[in-house]
C-alpha cells in the first residue's frame, strides 16, 4: 500500500525550511537604498555675548560691558541610508549637513552584522582618505523592536501613526514606512530628532563615490 | 575633528606635571658625588626616589613638562602609567632600577580650574647591593587656574599650588619623608599649524618636619607635533636644581630631555616617551608609558553650558521704559533668553542706528532684543535716552548676573549684530569655510562694519576625534579661516582676535555624529574696544 500525505523526513525537510525561512526573516536588515533625513537638535547650550550698556555717570560717557546668555545651537541635519547589504550585513551611513540639503560635514559608514546586531567596521573620511572612526548613534529600528503603543506623530516629513515606545535616554515614535532608521522622531536627554523626509530608494554611497 | 583638551585648560596638566618636577626627590640620584651625600639621609638610600612620574595625565602638555591648558570643566580623566628607570653608578651599589606604577586622576572643577592626584606604588633594586624596597609612595595633591587664553600673540598662562604628602613609608625606603608646597606658572601656545609650544617654572619648599630642608627651582620646555589626527611627536627639556639649606646652600643641577609620540586610540590617549638625564644627578634613561581615559562626569561649578535646558525665557523683558519714540522695546530677552529673536519682532531701537536698519548701539539701542528687530533707520544715533528700553526683568529665569554691572539693566547685544552671533560648522577634518558658513560670516562683517565699538574673538573649536595637538592645529586654522574672510570683506583686521581651543571645549557632551558636527565650530566672543 502506498503511503500518501508527507512523512516524517518530509515533515522535518518542511520543519527546517521553515526555520531557515524564519532565521533568514528575522536576520533580514533594512531595505538597501532607504535613506530619511532628520532634523536634530541638541538641548546642549552654546554662551553667546550679549552687550550691556551701562548708563553714563554724571557728567561722564556711558560704558559697554559684555555678559553672556545660553541659547541652543543651530540644529543639524542627519540622513541615514543604507548603501550597501548582504545576507550577513549592511552598510548604514549617516550624513550630516547644516542644512538639508546642504554640503555633508560628515560621511561615516557603520557596517552591521545581522546576525549579532553589532558594528564591525566603522569609517569615515577625512582630508587624505577613508579611515576608521568610533561609532556612536542610532541603529535602524522597526515596529517589532520597540514594544509601543500606535500614536499619531506629526513630523515636518507628515503625519505617522507609530509605535511610541521608551528608547535609550528617552522616547521614540516608530514606523515601518520610514526607510532605514525606521524612527519617525525621538525625544531624548540630549536631543530631539525629527524626520524631515525620506525615500525608499536612491540613497548614494557617498564614500565609494 | 576636533577635541582639544588641551589648549586653555591645561590647568590640571600643569599641577600633574609640576608636582613630580618638584617632587624633590629628583633631585636624588645614587650615583654622583652630591647626590650619593644626599642620599646619605634618607633611609633606605633610595636610590631614584621620585615619587610622582613627571606627566600631565591628560595630555595637555608634554610628558613631564606642563601647559597651560587643563581638563574641561567637568570632565575626570583617569590615567593608569608605568615609569621605569635606571642609573648606573660608579659606586658600590652598581645599577639602580627603580619602577613605577602610578594612578592619576584629574578633574575639571570649571573651565580653568582643575584638580589633580596622584598615587604612586614603587619599587626599586640595585644588583650590586642587597638594597631592594617596593610600597605605595608619597601622594600629591595639585590645583592649577588657568587665568589668561592664548590669543593673537599671547600664550595661555595658568598658574598651579600643589603639595606632596610624605606618606609613603620611609623605612621601606620610598618617598622623601620631606613635605613640598610649590606654585609654578605654566605656558602654551600655538606657534604655527600643527606645531605648538608649552614651559613650565616654578618654586618648591620642600621641608621635614617644621624645619625646611631645600629651595627647588624647576623649569621645562617643549614641543609638540601633530602628524596625522591621531598621532602626535613631543620632545622636551628639564632643568631642575636644588638649593640646599644644608651644605652652605650646595645646589644640584638635574637637567634632562624627554621624547615620545602619543596616539589617540578610541576613546584612549596613550603616551610613550624615553627619557634621557644630562647631568649627574638624572636618572641616565628611563621609559614611560601612559594610559588615560576621559569621561564627562559633570560639574556644579558652572563649567560650560551650566545654563542647561529652560534657561531663559523668550522674550521674558518687560516692556521697556523708552523715554524716545518708540524706544520701549520689548524685552530684550537679555541674559537668558532663549533663542537670538526671543524678544518680539519690532522692538525697534530707536535712534539706534549707526546702520539703517541696525538697530545699533546708540544710546537707547539697548531694549533692541530682536534679530532683524531694529528699526530702519530710526531716529539718530544717541537720540535714545540712556536706559531707554533697559527692560526691567530682562533678566529672564536661569539669566546670568552680570558680573561687574550687576543690578544694572542689561541691554541686547545691537540687533545687527546679535543676529549674526552665531556658531558656524565645519566639516569633519576640514576648515575650509562652507557655504553656510559664509553666509553668517557675511552677516557677521556687516554687523561689525555698522557697530565700530565692537571687537571679536573667534573661538576655533574640534571635535573629539584626533589628538590633542592635532585638533589645537586644526581648530586654530578653522578660527584663521573665519577671520581671513572677515577681514576680506572689510573687518579692520585689529578688531578681530583668535584662539584655538581644539577639542577641549565642546557644545555637546555626546560621542556621536551629531554632538560632534556641532562641536566642530568657530565660535565669535564680541568685546568692547
Amino acid at each position: 500500500m502506498r503511503r500518501t500525505g508527507v512523512g516524517p523526513s518530509s515533515m522535518a525537510f518542511l520543519v527546517l525550511l521553515a526555520l531557515g525561512v524564519a532565521v533568514e526573516a528575522a536576520v533580514q536588515g533594512p531595505a538597501v537604498g532607504g535613506w530619511a533625513t532628520y532634523e536634530w537638535r541638541s538641548t546642549a547650550k552654546i554662551d553667546v555675548p550679549v552687550v550691556v550698556r551701562q548708563p553714563a555717570a554724571s557728567g561722564g560717557a556711558e560704558s559697554w560691558s559684555i555678559d553672556r546668555e545660553a541659547i541652543a545651537p543651530r540644529p543639524i541635519f542627519v540622513t541615514y541610508s543604507v548603501v550597501r547589504g548582504d545576507a550577513k550585513s549592511y552598510v548604514l551611513q549617516i550624513v550630516t549637513r547644516a542644512t538639508a540639503d546642504g554640503k555633508p560635514l560628515s560621511v561615516t559608514q557603520y557596517t552591521v552584522d545581522l546576525a549579532s546586531g553589532k558594528v564591525v567596521k566603522s569609517v569615515t573620511r577625512d582630508k587624505k582618505g577613508v579611515i576608521s572612526t568610533p561609532e556612536g548613534g542610532y541603529r535602524p529600528l522597526r515596529q517589532s523592536d520597540v514594544k509601543g503603543t500606535p500614536e499619531e506623530v506629526t513630523v515636518p516629513a507628515g503625519r505617522f501613526t507609530a509605535a511610541k515606545a521608551p528608547y535609550r535616554t528617552g522616547t521614540v515614535w516608530v514606523s515601518d514606512l520610514v526607510p532605514a532608521l525606521g524612527i519617525v522622531k525621538g525625544t531624548f536627554s540630549d536631543g530631539q530628532l525629527e524626520l524631515v523626509k525620506s525615500g525608499t530608494s536612491g540613497a548614494q554611497d557617498l564614500l565609494r563615490s | 575633528m576636533t577635541t582639544h583638551r588641551r589648549r586653555a585648560t591645561l590647568i590640571g596638566a600643569v599641577a600633574l606635571t609640576l608636582i613630580p618636577l618638584a617632587t624633590p626627590a629628583l633631585a636624588l640620584s645614587p650615583c654622583g658625588g652630591s647626590g650619593a651625600s644626599r642620599l646619605a639621609q634618607l633611609p633606605g638610600n633610595r636610590p631614584l626616589a621620585d615619587p610622582i612620574p613627571h606627566i600631565p595625565i591628560n595630555g595637555t602638555a608634554g610628558f613631564v613638562v606642563p601647559g597651560a591648558n587643563s581638563l574641561p570643566g567637568g570632565d575626570l580623566s583617569i590615567g593608569l602609567g608605568y615609569l621605569g628607570q635606571e642609573a648606573v653608578c660608579q659606586q658600590e651599589d652598581g645599577v639602580f632600577d627603580q619602577n613605577t606604577l602610578f594612578l592619576a586622576l584629574g578633574y575639571g572643577i570649571t573651565e580653568r580650574l582643575q584638580l589633580s592626584f596622584q598615587a604612586p606604588y614603587t619599587w626599586y633594586e640595585a644588583d650590586k647591593s642587597d638594597f631592594s624596597g617596593s610600597g605605595p609612595d608619597d601622594l600629591s595633591l595639585g590645583l592649577g587656574y588657568r587665568f589668561l587664553d592664548e590669543a593673537g600673540w599671547r600664550p595661555a598662562l595658568s598658574v598651579v599650588g600643589y603639595a606632596v604628602a610624605p606618606t609613603a613609608e620611609r623605612k621601606e625606603g620610598l618617598g622623601t619623608n620631606e613635605w613640598s608646597a610649590g606654585t609654578a606658572l605654566a605656558a602654551s601656545k600655538t606657534i604655527v599649524g600643527p606645531l605648538s609650544a608649552f614651559a613650565s617654572a616654578g618654586y618648591q619648599y620642600n621641608g621635614r618636619g617644621g624645619a625646611q630642608v631645600d629651595d627647588q627651582f624647576v623649569s621645562g620646555l617643549g614641543v609638540a607635533y601633530a602628524i596625522t589626527p591621531n598621532i602626535s611627536l613631543l620632545a622636551e627639556g628639564t632643568a631642575n636644581t636644588n638649593w640646599r639649606r644644608e651644605d652652605d646652600r650646595h645646589s644640584d643641577w638635574i637637567a634632562g630631555m624627554n621624547a615620545g609620540v602619543r596616539l589617540k586610540l578610541g576613546g584612549f590617549l596613550v603616551s610613550l616617551a624615553g627619557r634621557k638625564g644630562f647631568t649627574n644627578d638624572a636618572p641616565d634613561w628611563g621609559v614611560f608609558a601612559l594610559v588615560t581615559y576621559e569621561m564627562k562626569v559633570g560639574t556644579p561649578f558652572g563649567a560650560k553650558g551650566a545654563a542647561g535646558p529652560g534657561a531663559g525665557t523668550p522674550g521674558a523683558g518687560a516692556p521697556g521704559a523708552g523715554a524716545a519714540p518708540g524706544a520701549g522695546a520689548p524685552g530684550a530677552g537679555a541674559p537668558g533668553a532663549g533663542a537670538p529673536g526671543a524678544g518680539a519682532p519690532g522692538a525697534g531701537a530707536p535712534g539706534a542706528g549707526a546702520a539703517p536698519g541696525a538697530g545699533a548701539p546708540g544710546p537707547g539701542a539697548p531694549g533692541a532684543a530682536a534679530p532683524g528687530a531694529g528699526a530702519p533707520g530710526a531716529g539718530t544715533p544717541g537720540a535714545g535716552a540712556p536706559g531707554a528700553g533697559a527692560a526691567p526683568g530682562a533678566g529672564a529665569p536661569g539669566a546670568r548676573a552680570p558680573g561687574p554691572v550687576a543690578g544694572l539693566p542689561p541691554a541686547a547685544l545691537p540687533p545687527s549684530l546679535r543676529s549674526a552671533v552665531r556658531d558656524v560648522n565645519f566639516e569633519f577634518d576640514q576648515y575650509t569655510l562652507t557655504d553656510e558658513a559664509k553666509a553668517t560670516l557675511d552677516e557677521l562683517a556687516q554687523a561689525l562694519k555698522a557697530n565700530s565699538q565692537f571687537a571679536i574673538t573667534i573661538e576655533g573649536h574640534a571635535d573629539e576625534r584626533g589628538t590633542v595637538e592635532y585638533n589645537l592645529a586644526l581648530a586654530e586654522q578653522r578660527a584663521q579661516a573665519a577671520k581671513a574672510y572677515l577681514i576680506a570683506l572689510g573687518v579692520d583686521a585689529s578688531r578681530v582676535d583668535t584662539i584655538s581651543y581644539g577639542e577641549q571645549r565642546p557644545v555637546d557632551a555626546g560621542h556621536d555624529e551629531l554632538a560632534w558636527a556641532i562641536n566642530r565650530r568657530a565660535h565669535f566672543l564680541v568685546r568692547v574696544r
